[in-house]
């Protein structure tokens, strides 16, 4: 864990590393296949950098770790929450420019981006960050016009007191509760946040480990809050009826992207810890996968049992075909920054 | 022997007093009444009559004096005081019935305030003010409605920084509950820390939060706050609202 933002200097004009395998800082630095990086956090261009790994044919997750992105205080550095988006992005897609890759991701000026956020983290902090929000945001703004971004979540409130500006005027980043989305659309039983006014969807939920039957709180749980009020009682105690939600098909066609927020996460139930990385993909069960494995690994470590894959997460590959949580299909980049 | 002309005159009174009611309208006059309470959803007695939860909306009742009642809810929540109203005719009248909260009124840490006002959820069977638990804790209010959950009453402070503390009191219904839910690990995970603060309670210090549980009589009460600096503060305020919950057993 670092010890806080002021003394850490920020890469911006300063090398900035990147690494394909899991290697603390330290090797990192004395690592001879490693390439070195001038970004400019501001700019919307990715430095030209030819960042294609070798084609694999499988579906890569990004797990992008940066202890300055966060302090021992949860206090998250807008700077670094920029620099992990755009190498999230980049890792992905294979682009060098940030506007190619959300093209790549299918996202065009035309779209309306709807980001779905965690914030229902009533016991302590565990949100997704406005920061890390924030700087997709603005890489999105790359593509689309500020307005054509919605972030939301079940209700403004929450959104509120995670530190989110609401924001449900004309001008602007959208921000803003189902309560004040609209209403919900009575076939799919969704916010029409998703089924009316956006056209791709961003899931960014933070790592949670809740243990029992859904193990982790993570991408396919998050759609709690896209779920209309008279729902909540079917959630808990059952994954399967997550997992269901998350085919219906405004989710299950329009989302491009999903982000996991692991800044700080828990590796048990009501127990956090910072993990100070994001795991994003284009496949979000092969991104739920990777969660369960960096949990597994603390819980490893805190001599935990391990988490078994769910039921629930073999099911939305086999059953709905949102994605996979096979080890043999998925090819995990990781990278230290 | 009443004189022939006297009954006539009576019997004329008679006609035109009929004939008057069913022209104007007269006879037997009625009002409505409307009656709700506030924050919880309490049970409302007219005239001693029970007449179910609130909001209770009653529109054929005799002109006149009513008297309005309401029953006892918990002991967290004071009664609104009976009152007498009185009912027009064609009229609507309107009274709100208001629980004063004798847990969390008026106690604050120093520097501190209530943000917003109260905020009381409670069941899929029993909504309160501001609806069910699910509108607070989404689908994991399970948990807490296992253990016999009845409303619980959610209240945020700040102080001029803007420092926020947050104190949720579960009212589980029975002190057997109660004990339950503090003893279920999906509500307070084991590696807890002890605080005396003259009730079982369980403090969890992760930088920079500090948050605790503890249970007396049928409540079990959270308090959290997002700056770990104010955990002193926080203990005392635990050991404030323990001991007020106990005297009003």
């Amino acid at each position: 864990m670092n010890a806080g933002h002021e003394q850490k200097p920020f890469f911006e004009g300063a090398p900035m590393m990147l690494q394909t395998t899991d290697q603390t800082r330290r090797e990192f630095l004395k690592s001879s296949t490693t390439k070195v990086l001038g970004l400019s956090a501001a700019a919307h261009a990715l430095p030209a950098l030819n960042m294609a790994f070798a084609e694999t044919g499988k579906v890569k997750v990004a797990h992008v770790r940066d202890e300055r992105a966060i302090s021992s205080r949860n206090v998250c550095d807008p700077k670094e929450a920029r620099i992990m988006i755009a190498r999230g992005l980049e890792t992905i897609t294979g682009a060098t420019e940030e506007s190619a890759a959300w093209n790549a991701l299918g996202v065009t000026k035309q779209d309306v981006v709807a980001i779905k956020v965690n914030c229902n983290s009533w016991t302590f902090l565990l949100h997704t960050h406005p920061e890390l929000v924030n700087a997709l945001a603005e890489s999105l703004q790359t593509v689309i016009t500020p307005g054509n971004i919605v972030i939301y979540e079940r209700r403004t409130s929450e959104l509120s007191r995670c530190g989110y500006q609401a924001n449900t005027g004309a001008q602007g980043v959208r921000c803003y509760g189902n309560d004040d989305g609209g209403g919900y659309d009575s076939d799919e039983e969704l916010t029409k946040t998703v089924t009316d006014r956006c056209t791709k969807i961003i899931n960014f939920p933070t790592l949670k480990c809740v243990e029992g039957e859904f193990g982790g709180s993570l991408f396919l749980k998050n759609h709690i809050g896209s779920l209309m009020d008279s729902d909540m009682p079917n959630c808990h105690g059952n994954a399967v009826f997550c997992t269901e939600v998350c085919a219906r098909p405004s989710i299950k066609n329009k989302t491009v992207l999903g982000i996991c927020d692991g800044l700080r996460g828990t590796y048990k139930r009501g127990t956090p810890w910072y993990w100070s990385g994001i795991i994003m993909s284009r496949d979000q069960i092969a991104a739920e996968w990777v969660a369960l494995t960096v949990i597994n690994e603390k819980r490893r470590q805190e001599t935990l049992g391990e988490i078994a894959l769910p039921g629930y997460v073999k099911m939305a590959e086999t059953r709905y075909g949102l994605g996979t949580c096979n080890p043999e299909k998925i090819d995990v980049r990781k990278m230290v920054l | 022997m009443i004189p022939a002309d006297r009954l006539i005159m009576k019997g004329i009174y008679a006609v035109v007093t009929v004939l008057t009611a069913v022209f104007t309208g007269c006879g037997p006059r009625y009002g409505s009444l409307t009656i709700t309470t506030y924050p919880v959803t309490g049970t409302v007695l007219v005239d001693g009559e029970p007449c179910g939860d609130a909001p209770v909306s009653l529109t054929r009742l005799k002109t006149g004096i009513h008297e309005i009642a309401f029953s006892a809810y918990s002991d967290q929540y004071e009664s609104p005081r009976t009152r007498k109203i009185t009912v027009s005719s064609g009229e609507t009248t309107t009274v709100s019935g208001f629980y004063r909260n004798r847990f969390l009124s008026g106690v604050y840490p120093d520097g501190f305030s209530p943000a917003d006002s109260l905020r009381v959820f409670g069941t899929p069977e029993r909504r309160h003010k501001d609806g069910t638990i699910f509108d607070y804790i989404d689908g994991g209010g399970l948990v807490y409605l296992d253990h016999g959950l009845r409303e619980t009453t959610h209240l945020v402070l700040s102080d001029n920084g803007g420092t926020i503390i947050t104190v949720d009191i579960f009212d589980m219904g029975t002190p057997e509950n109660a004990r339950a839910a503090f003893e279920n690990e999906s509500i307070c995970p084991p590696d807890y820390i002890s605080c005396p603060i003259g009730a079982p309670c369980k403090a969890y210090h992760y930088e920079p939060d500090f948050l605790m549980y503890f249970h007396t009589s049928e409540f079990l009460v959270y308090l959290n706050t997002s700056n770990d600096e104010l955990r002193t503060a926080l203990e005392g305020y635990a050991a404030s609202i323990a001991e007020i919950i106990t005297s009003k057993e």
